[in-house]
């Protein structure tokens, strides 16, 4: 048997020592010169910078002043496009698990589809929505619906037909099965659909920022890169890790705040 | 061919001595690959209120179809079932199944599960309380209310199982080998514990069972089914004096000649 305690004294630290042996090799390193510096700035240059990013005031350094707005705009098209590709991918794919024409109909079209890497759009995406936030938008309920549909589908395939049956011994109608057993039977599944597309939602998203727009956690980094400010580069990057993460937490609290079957696994 | 269908009944009660479900001629044809095949033919029998009729016969006989075309999940290819004299073809709580696996929903607890299929039937709050509580107290699970399906025992299980449709009274209760896969000690207590239950509620049972001590320990009558295809052989009343006792002469006559007849199918 393992130390218990010494386990449970431990454990809530594991997730950070990755983080922290990276960042102690960084400063070392940055400390006896390894790695250039305008290769790869000081952690004190990035801290430095990105406190100035965030709290500073607008017109204090180059970038200071601009990160309210750029995280508004950039969280305002990750949502936008998040919850296009959830409006379409979790219907269509509960459809499209539990009846077997619609399935035949359409997942040779969606395979297809999914085989185009996303960034092949971005040209066409520029042409037809111009630069800005529907560009964005639209990359990223592309790139997000995939996975959200696809794991629809295995969640609304995976309900033992036996619970139907059950159900409507009992006086579930068909349709009030999909939200009494089909959603909370799929749930599992459909969380990971969900997490899977919004982590694909953030990348996209820089994806569509690269692409020239005013504001944006993208776009920061895109002009940093312009006049060779690596660190910068460094403090965008970091943002969008840690935003990445938020937002992956409080979707899996607002599916475990909304389904039984979520808390319950 | 029409049976005999004049039944002796042990229980004897002369004012509730009507038919509660007819039988007649149904039949039902599974398309197969290769072709046809008739897995019920001429089966016709008819069940008196408050009877508790055990259908027997080895795998593959038809048995579980047969319950599955009474529950309505199936549809016959031939043939007519009456309730209380009209006609059934779709599921509904006045034909509830207690089924072989359990079928509970996963993500609800013990109580949530007893009281699903309450919430249709326009059941108050305070009603649906202490209806679940009366059925939890009737099936020894006080304690058990909020755990989860997965965490409590399969005899538990299937008093869940059986508290969830008993609540909704219905008019005749299907149970598909429900004690098949519970270990001996923990059948003979859910016998037991039915058999308790018959005096509080009189609703119609029909029991289908391969386990011949169990059908004389149980029912009032026996139907014997035969394969290929699957037919009522025998319709036979068991006179036997309850309670049955299993090691009694009278219930070991009659054991062995069930058991011989149902070899011979």
């Amino acid at each position: 048997m393992q130390k218990e305690t010494a386990d449970t004294g431990l454990q809530p630290l594991l997730p950070y020592v990755i983080p922290a042996l990276f960042l102690v090799g960084w400063f070392v390193s940055s400390e006896f010169g390894v790695i250039p510096r305008y290769l790869l700035p000081h952690p004190v240059d990035v801290l430095r910078s990105g406190v100035a990013y965030i709290f500073g005031d607008s017109g204090q350094t180059q970038f200071s002043g601009r990160f309210l707005s750029d995280l508004g705009a950039s969280v305002i098209r990750v949502l936008l496009g998040f919850l296009l590709a959830v409006v379409i991918g979790i219907p269509l794919g509960i459809l499209s698990g539990r009846v077997a024409y619609v399935n035949r109909m359409v997942s040779t079209s969606i395979n297809a589809l999914r085989a185009v890497p996303g960034i092949c759009w971005l040209p066409l995406a520029m042409v037809w929505f111009g630069i800005g936030l529907r560009t964005t938008v639209f990359l990223v309920a592309l790139a997000a619906f995939f996975p959200i549909y696809l794991n629809a589908v295995a969640g609304a395939r995976q309900v033992d037909p036996v619970l139907y049956r059950a159900g409507a011994m009992m006086g579930v109608t068909r349709l009030r099965a999909i939200f009494a057993i089909l959603l909370p039977s799929a749930v599992p599944y459909i969380i990971t659909g969900l997490r899977l597309g919004m982590g694909i939602s953030w990348a996209y998203l820089v994806l569509g920022e690269l692409t020239g727009v005013p504001n944006g956690l993208g776009a920061v980094i895109m002009d940093a890169r312009m006049i060779g400010r690596t660190d910068i580069i460094v403090v965008g990057i970091i943002l969008i890790a840690v935003a990445g993460r938020l937002f992956d937490l409080m979707l899996n609290q607002l599916m475990k705040i909304c389904f039984k079957s979520a808390r319950r696994r | 061919m029409k049976r005999n269908l004049k039944v002796v009944s042990s229980r004897g009660r002369p004012e509730t001595r009507r038919n509660v479900l007819e039988i007649n001629d149904l039949e039902k044809i599974f398309h197969a690959d290769t072709g046809y095949l008739t897995v019920l033919k001429d089966i016709s029998f008819s069940v008196e209120k408050g009877e508790l009729i055990c259908i027997i016969g080895r795998s593959g006989c038809g048995k579980t179809t047969l319950l599955n075309i009474l529950a309505g999940f199936l549809p016959a290819s031939k043939g007519r079932i009456l309730l209380n004299g009209r006609p059934i073809s779709t599921p509904g709580p006045d034909r509830c199944v207690v089924f072989q696996d359990h079928a509970l929903f996963p993500w609800l607890t013990v109580r949530e599960n007893i009281a699903f299929g309450t919430r249709r039937r326009g059941f108050t709050k305070k009603q649906v309380r202490t209806e679940v509580d009366r059925y939890l107290t009737l099936m020894g699970l006080n304690e058990f209310a909020g755990y989860l399906p997965r965490e409590i025992s399969g005899g538990m299980k299937q008093r869940v199982a059986l508290a969830r449709v008993l609540i909704l009274n219905p008019e005749v209760l299907l149970m598909d080998e429900p004690f098949a896969a519970l270990d001996a000690q923990t059948r003979e207590d859910m016998q037991t514990l039915l058999l308790s239950l018959r005096k509080d509620f009189s609703n119609t049972i029909l029991f289908v069972t391969h386990d011949v001590q169990e059908a004389l320990t149980l029912s009032d009558r026996v139907l014997l089914m035969e394969r290929g295809p699957g037919r009522i052989r025998e319709n036979i009343p068991v006179t036997l004096p309850r309670p049955r006792i299993r090691d009694s002469q009278a219930f070991l006559a009659c054991y062995r000649r069930l058991l011989a007849a149902l070899k011979d199918g």
